[in-house]
């Protein structure tokens, strides 16, 4: 999945989700609309709300001043009374009219609290008791008398004698209770005529346009903006029901057509995936639906994936196929080297943080390329094929062997200790021995070499180390002539540790780029016959500031750093200077150890044409080993060839060490065989091995070479070196190396 | 009668009957047509009285006298001072004051009643003098209910020789209503505070003021004086020619015994059929029938003897 399909998956939402979202939307905005309208409502309502109370206003002002004209005209209308003259004409019988005429006749209604009749001087007619009319009228002809938290109108009128005489007859006196008057006068749609109360305050006698201040009310709520508030809420409400469940409706009726079948369908999908490699689905559809579009969706993917999983499966047979050839050997049919990779990377990880026993098993053919070309490379494929077949036969069951290259194998055993091991690979070794490889055309017996590292490991860093290390144990089996299965130990390590000394690797870089250290130590070799010294075997040692570097220190680092030519002639070079400097006694024979690689290299000749003048005093032999000699004969043929035309004897070192084919040393430009050490132990051993020896040596001797008989340290083993026909003899018995040989041992070779 | 006892109230405590309200605006409109005729006197009392007056050309003048605590607004008075104008008689309709400076309103049997039936004479005889100094020399004095008995009343006692008929309609006694049960003072007692000089107000039976009617005991005696004896005395000695007009079912205030006894006691008494006390509906043309044939039937004003 890369960063936009990532991107893509994480900014998706479902369906189901996304509806969810539609749904909401649609509530959040009939919410808001419902909110709006509700506050357009509530604007409305205020509205009303201030209109009325402005109504109520005029409505109070309208009722005050409809009750202060109803006043006056009751007043005015008393005044014109003629009883009423007739009291003021006639005063005596005022108590009685007053109360028969006036109070119990009801003739005002039930706000009027009082009437009285003034004299023209304004002294009521008769004192008044209980009530707030005075009893002298005042200046004021209307004034508000609050009295007892109650508000009450006075107005008083002036009584004339008739319509054309002005003279005052008196006043007549009128008390209204306002606020029961101005209720029963006054008209109230926008007041709450409930409400209207006196405010309260001290008795007081004040100005009538006091009158609206001294009266607290409330407006009447507006009934249309209630009943609107009401219809509105309720419109909401019931819109907001019908909503909630048409989304319902929608988002259950969304979700059982398309959503369900969708995710169904996304499922089933994301199952068929899953299965790719599973069986091909069937015909059935992948959902059921009541949206045509959806089965025809579901169809076409049913048919999709049917056509996929078909081509899945093509190309898992290809791909199979193609892995197969990609993890398998061409020649041997084996797991290669890829498939080795794979596997290993595999089980390092399968080991991470588990205990894990593991062994590595290193093999080599060893002399493979003896054989090879020996036999020819038809031979040697067969070889392999042979080895390849054998050694999975011997392995366990279910263990794999990889073909990591040439002759080399390797197996990876699991859960396997070193016994275990051990186990197998003598088993391997075994079935090789038993396999009849003259079917193929070798004669010669063909072995393995094998390293064997095994992990206890606890970690997977144990086992990274594991070819490293049967790479260290096979190189050491290599080297070893007797056991060819070799345990790892740390001490293999110290070994390869030493190669990278610094130290070493200064000396020996230094030496063979001539800048000095190369100190040359002679060896006596002697004749069987005579004892007398015949030949000094150079033995280079490299010296530095801390003393001699042994061989075994230096060649590892000139194998690894490839510099046997110029370390070579530098020892060379070494020699020369150590002859011109009369060290060697004069006749004494020059024994010098040369690699392969120098006696490879195709200037060779001139290189070494220094020494010629040295062999008239010194004869010269140039010393190959039986291996370098064998796999890289073709090469060296010539230079040998040249060098022997000049004199130069050769002498095939270390026999016995290696292949130590009697074939080989038939065609080998050679003038001296020397027999390696273990050979010579050999002939202090069991009787069947001294035979093979001493017919070996017999062999060489007939063939016309001179034997050399080294590792001599006992006089049992001169004699029997003597015995087995050895023309020389080389060992401590003669003479440890040193720097300058003694003259009285040489004896000329001549 | 009518008894509309207090000043125009728009609030007053109990709504009136439709009849009275068609009487009232009845009377409104009546009123209103007579303000080009409306008089207004200050009487030789000092109080000043309230009239309708039309002049008229000819000799003849009416002095229309109202009923008991009435106006001169009533209706009967009405429709009789239009008639009468309208036949070229001189039409005076006073209210009597009945001791009320200006009184313009019908007076109930509860207000104070402070006039005595001599002052309301003496009104009676003001006007008269004042509609014979206007010149008519044919005066006739119509009366309705108690202003027939007080015209009857004011015959008696040295009338303006102008004066040339009498037509008393729906003539009555100031006596209480036949068969009512008597809940006010007494005559008696009346008389008895009177002898002590006790002026108290009590509430008497006079008339249709059953009980009601409140006043000194002068004032009640001075009334309740005018029983029927007194009338069938008065129609026997008044020196005017009278005529009575009355409803044959006019029973309100005197009963059937009163139409007897007028019958007896007035050689010119006219019963007009199907015509209660007031003269409604079809009795009202009738009625002024009957009157304009009295009075076109007076008696010239006798010569002066010599």
């Amino acid at each position: 999945m890369n960063r936009q399909e990532v991107h893509r998956v994480r900014h998706a939402l479902s369906s189901r989700s996304y509806l969810l979202i539609l749904l909401l939307a649609i509530v959040l905005a009939f919410g808001l609309v419902a909110s709006n309208l509700y506050e357009r409502v509530q604007d409305v309502k205020e509205v009303t709300r201030a209109e009325t109370r402005k109504a109520a206003e005029d409505e109070l002002a309208r009722a005050v001043q409809t009750v202060i004209t109803d006043a006056r005209e009751m007043a005015a209308d008393l005044a014109r009374w003629g009883e009423v003259h007739q009291q003021l004409s006639s005063p005596q019988y005022y108590s009685y009219w007053r109360e028969q005429r006036l109070v119990s006749a009801r003739l005002y209604p039930g706000y009027v609290a009082g009437v009285e009749l003034y004299g023209v001087d304004g002294h009521a007619l008769a004192p008044v008791i209980g009530s707030a009319l005075p009893n002298r009228k005042g200046e004021q002809g209307r004034y508000v008398q609050r009295l007892n938290d109650r508000l009450y109108l006075v107005t008083f009128a002036p009584v004339s004698a008739d319509q054309g005489d002005t003279r005052t007859l008196g006043y007549v006196g009128m008390l209204l209770e306002f606020v029961p008057a101005t209720l029963l006068l006054g008209h109230f749609t926008a007041l709450d005529s409930a409400t209207l109360t006196t405010k309260p305050g001290p008795d007081a006698r004040l100005p009538i346009d006091r009158l609206p201040s001294l009266l607290q009310y409330q407006a009447q709520t507006n009934p249309a903006a209630s009943k609107m508030e009401a219809v509105v809420s309720r419109s909401l409400v019931e819109f907001g029901v019908i909503l909630g469940v048409l989304l319902i409706l929608v988002y259950l009726g969304i979700s059982r057509l398309m959503i369900t079948p969708l995710q169904a369908m996304a499922r089933r999908v994301e199952q068929l995936r899953a299965s790719a490699y599973g069986p091909v689905i069937g015909t059935e559809q992948l959902v059921s639906s009541r949206l045509v579009e959806l089965n025809s969706l579901s169809d076409v993917l049913q048919q999709y994936h049917r056509e996929l999983a078909t081509t899945s499966q093509d190309l898992d047979k290809t791909h199979q196929e193609l892995w197969t050839l990609a993890h398998s050997d061409a020649l041997t049919g084996a797991h290669n080297r890829r498939a080795f990779d794979n596997d290993w990377h595999a089980l390092l990880e399968t080991a991470q943080g588990r205990r894990l026993d593991v062994a590595f098993l290193l093999f080599d053919c060893d002399y493979f390329k003896a054989i090879n070309d020996t036999y020819g490379h038809s031979t040697g494929d067969r070889l392999v094929q042979s080895l390849a077949r054998v050694l999975q036969q011997a392995l366990r069951k279910g263990d794999k062997l990889y073909r990591l290259g040439g002759d080399e194998f390797a197996a990876v055993l699991v859960n396997a200790d070193q016994a275990q091991a051990q186990t197998v690979a003598e088993r391997c070794q075994e079935h090789i021995a038993q396999q009849p490889f003259l079917d193929i055309g070798i004669k010669e017996p063909v072995s393995v070499s094998v390293g064997i590292a095994v992990s206890d490991g606890t970690h997977s860093a144990a086992l990274v180390q594991l070819p490293r290390q049967a790479d260290l144990a096979m190189y050491s089996a290599k080297r070893n002539r007797h056991h060819k299965i070799v345990h790892y130990d740390p001490g293999m390590d110290r070994e390869t540790g030493s190669l990278v000394s610094s130290r070493a690797v200064a000396a020996a870089v230094a030496a063979a780029q001539g800048d000095g250290g190369i100190e040359m130590h002679y060896q006596p070799i002697v004749s069987a016959t005579t004892g007398q010294v015949k030949h000094y075997e150079a033995l280079v040692r490299v010296r530095d500031a801390e003393g001699l570097l042994l061989p075994g220190e230096v060649f590892p680092i000139v194998d690894q750093r490839s510099l046997h030519i110029p370390f070579d002639l530098s020892i060379v070079r070494s020699i020369q200077a150590d002859i011109e400097a009369h060290h060697l006694p004069r006749g004494a024979g020059i024994s010098i150890n040369l690699s392969a690689h120098t006696l490879m290299k195709p200037q060779l000749v001139g290189e070494l044409e220094g020494l010629v003048p040295l062999l008239r005093r010194h004869p010269v032999i140039i010393e190959v080993t039986e291996t370098d000699l064998i796999t890289q004969m073709q090469y060296v043929t010539n230079n040998i060839t040249a060098l022997r035309r000049h004199g130069i004897l050769i002498a095939l070192d270390d026999f016995g060490s290696g292949y130590s084919s009697i074939r080989y040393l038939a065609s080998m430009p050679v003038d001296i065989v020397k027999f390696d050490i273990d050979m010579i132990r050999d002939l202090e051993s069991e009787p069947s091995r001294r035979s093979i020896v001493e017919n070996a040596a017999r062999m060489v001797r007939e063939a016309g070479y001179e034997l050399i008989a080294e590792g001599i340290e006992t006089e049992g083993q001169r004699t029997l070196a003597t015995d087995m026909g050895a023309t020389h003899l080389q060992g401590y018995l003669f003479g440890r190396p040193c720097r300058v040989p003694r003259p009285a041992t040489v004896a000329h070779a001549g | 009668m009518a008894t509309i006892n207090k000043p125009s109230r728009r609030h007053a405590g109990k709504a009136p009957g439709p009849a009275r309200w068609a009487l009232c605006l009845l009377s409104g409109c009546l009123c209103l047509g007579a303000q080009a005729a409306a008089l207004q006197k200050q009487l030789d009392s000092g109080l000043t009285a309230n009239a309708e007056y039309h002049a008229a050309q000819g000799p003849d003048a009416v002095l229309l006298l109202h009923g008991f605590l009435a106006t001169h607004h009533f209706p009967t008075i009405q429709r009789l001072a239009d008639e009468l104008k309208d036949n070229g008689f001189a039409v005076l309709a006073p209210t009597l004051t009945l001791g009320i400076n200006d009184r313009r309103t019908s007076l109930p049997c509860s207000a104070l009643h402070l006039h005595t039936m001599e002052e309301t004479l003496h009104e009676i005889r003001w006007w008269v003098d004042w509609l014979a100094d206007q010149g008519y020399e044919n005066l006739y004095i119509v009366g309705h209910s108690a202003g027939s008995l007080q015209a009857l009343a004011y015959s008696l006692d040295d009338p303006n020789p102008a004066v040339r008929r009498l037509v008393l309609t729906s003539l009555v006694a100031l006596e209480p209503l036949p068969g009512a049960k008597p809940t006010g003072a007494s005559p008696a007692q009346a008389r008895a505070w009177l002898a002590e000089g006790n002026d108290r107000i009590a509430e008497y039976d006079v008339s249709f003021c059953q009980g009601s009617f409140a006043a000194p005991p002068g004032v009640y005696l001075s009334y309740h004086a005018w029983d029927r004896d007194r009338v069938v005395r008065a129609l026997a000695d008044t020196p005017i020619p009278a005529a009575v007009i009355i409803g044959s079912n006019d029973q309100r205030f005197t009963g059937p015994a009163w139409l007897n006894t007028l019958q007896q006691a007035a050689p010119a008494l006219r019963v007009l059929p199907n015509s209660n006390h007031f003269f409604d509906g079809m009795g009202e043309f009738a009625l002024l029938d009957a009157l304009l044939e009295e009075l076109h039937s007076a008696p010239l004003r006798p010569e002066p003897a010599p």
